[in-house]
């Protein structure tokens, strides 16, 4: 240690030697003697010049006004006076603005200290900013229109060529560097200019940042609107069957095989209810279900065999609790169908007169 | 022979898999052609089953004139053998047993008994008494 530092000072007085400091060592004395004959030479020119400055400095006899009263002087100038002015409405805004913080702050209470801070803050903040902003520089300023001649060549690189150079850079890179890759990592077919391409190279690739929903919106389409985008229910459907098939996973256990099977409807769900599947004949009244001569009203002639049939039929529909509504009209409006086919037969036979017309004698 | 045999199935049915021909056994879900048949049946009959009801309703009664019921008795033969419900046999559903069914679970006495046996059956229990 202690010779470390014993050297250290030697390297020191080296240096010293070794260095032009030693002339000035010399020098010195003769400077500072040019020095004084300069001094003793200036005298009477540097004291008149600091008496003046010392006349300037000090206190004047005559205050400004009383000077200005007496002798012509120039016109105040607007921009003085404003700048004044300017300083004083500030001044004044300001104090009534803490004035009136406070008194709000009061008004409103809780922490009042606080609050007033907070108003002071917001408020002040904005009058301390200066009057000129950065969209007023910009106002004035023109946009440079002029093409280069070197930045025609340079074109911004577009993605697919940085992921391009990043993908060749990574491969030449990982293996060996030998002369066949650096050729052609180094070769380009159509390059005119060095300076765009070298350009463009930089150490650490800078990819362009693309904000897609930075803009402003036309405001064309309202969302507010009825019509507003459009909606296709069956690619939607099929999406999410595709995302479910592709995220499916054979069961894990028996739950999940379970549970698999209750939403494919083979199993039923807990608490056994008879009408599964059923739901929406729940809203069906059941009136529907009973008064069924409605369905006979059109077609079905109002005396003879086959209203009597037909009445029958809708007795015993009514009471079958298994079939929907649905369903037990299909069956009246079958038989109907097939009466209709058989028409001349029945006409023949007498059992089937039409509603309007007058009874006939049966055979 | 043998290697013949073998070189010839590879090249054989390749696009259509028909069953009994080739080279491989046949395969199907049900434990008997019987079976299948019976599957068969049952399914012909449930699609017809609506329509053959209302055929039959309108033959087995006295009210329509005797000549609907002429046509509709005539009507009921046009469907099909097999959509007829009473063809349909309850055969055991694990072995396809004909005979000695317990309706209930389906099977043949002897599964039945078997799946008792090691309590895969809810609520069944070896019967003693007195």
């Amino acid at each position: 240690m202690l010779t470390r530092l014993k050297f250290r000072k030697d390297l020191r007085v080296i240096a010293r030697c070794l260095s032009d400091k030693s002339k000035d060592n010399d020098g010195k004395p003769q400077v500072i003697q040019d020095a004084k004959k300069k001094t003793v030479k200036n005298d009477p020119a540097t004291e008149k010049i600091q008496e003046l400055l010392k006349s300037m400095m000090a206190p004047p006899k005559i205050s400004e006004a009383e000077y200005r009263e007496k002798f012509a002087t120039s016109p105040d100038t607007r921009r003085s006076k404003q700048a004044d002015e300017i300083e004083v409405k500030t001044e004044k805004i300001e104090e009534s603005i803490t004035k009136a913080a406070s008194d709000v702050a009061q008004a409103i209470g809780g922490d009042v200290k606080q609050t007033e801070a907070e108003l002071l803050s917001r408020v002040l903040g904005k009058i301390n900013q200066t009057s000129t902003t950065l969209s007023d520089l910009l106002v004035g300023m023109k946009v440079d229109r002029t093409i280069e001649p070197d930045e025609v060549q340079k074109k911004p690189d577009t993605r697919e060529q940085q992921v391009k150079r990043l993908v060749s850079k990574a491969k030449t890179t990982e293996a060996s560097p030998t002369r066949y890759s650096q050729r052609k990592s180094a070769y380009v077919p159509n390059d005119r200019t060095r300076q765009g391409r070298d350009s463009n190279r930089s150490g650490t690739p800078q990819i362009t940042e693309i904000d897609i929903f930075g803009g402003e919106p036309l405001g064309i389409f309202k969302t507010t609107e009825p019509n507003y985008g459009t909606k296709l229910d069956v690619w939607e459907n099929l999406k999410k069957r595709e995302l479910s098939l592709a995220t499916a996973q054979p069961p894990a256990n028996y739950f999940q095989k379970m549970i698999l099977w209750t939403n494919q409807g083979k199993v039923w769900k807990f608490p056994i209810d008879n009408e599964q599947g059923l739901e929406e004949e729940q809203k069906i009244h059941f009136s529907e279900h009973i008064f069924l001569d409605t369905h006979l009203e059109d077609w079905c002639p109002k005396k003879g065999p086959i209203r009597h049939f037909m009445e029958l039929v809708c007795v015993g529909l009514s009471k079958n609790p298994f079939y929907t509504a649905q369903e037990k009209k299909e069956h009246i409006m079958w038989y109907k169908d097939y009466f209709v086919t058989k028409k001349d037969l029945l006409t023949e036979v007498g059992a089937w007169d039409l509603p309007n017309s007058n009874k006939e004698a049966s055979v | 022979m043998n290697l013949n045999i073998s070189i010839l199935g590879k090249f054989i049915l390749k696009s259509q898999s028909i069953a009994g021909v080739g080279y491989q056994q046949v395969r199907n879900k049900w434990a008997n052609w019987l079976m299948i048949r019976d599957v068969k049946r049952r399914r012909l009959s449930a699609e017809n089953f609506l329509e053959r009801t209302r055929v039959n309703a309108l033959r087995k009664n006295d009210i329509l004139p005797v000549e609907i019921r002429e046509i509709a008795d005539k009507q009921i033969n046009q469907f099909e053998w097999n959509a007829t419900p009473m063809r349909i046999n309850n055969r055991c559903v694990i072995t396809s047993r004909p005979r000695g069914i317990v309706k209930e679970w389906r099977m043949s006495r002897i599964v039945w008994r078997h799946l008792a046996d090691y309590n895969k059956l809810s609520g069944v229990q070896r019967a003693m008494w007195g």
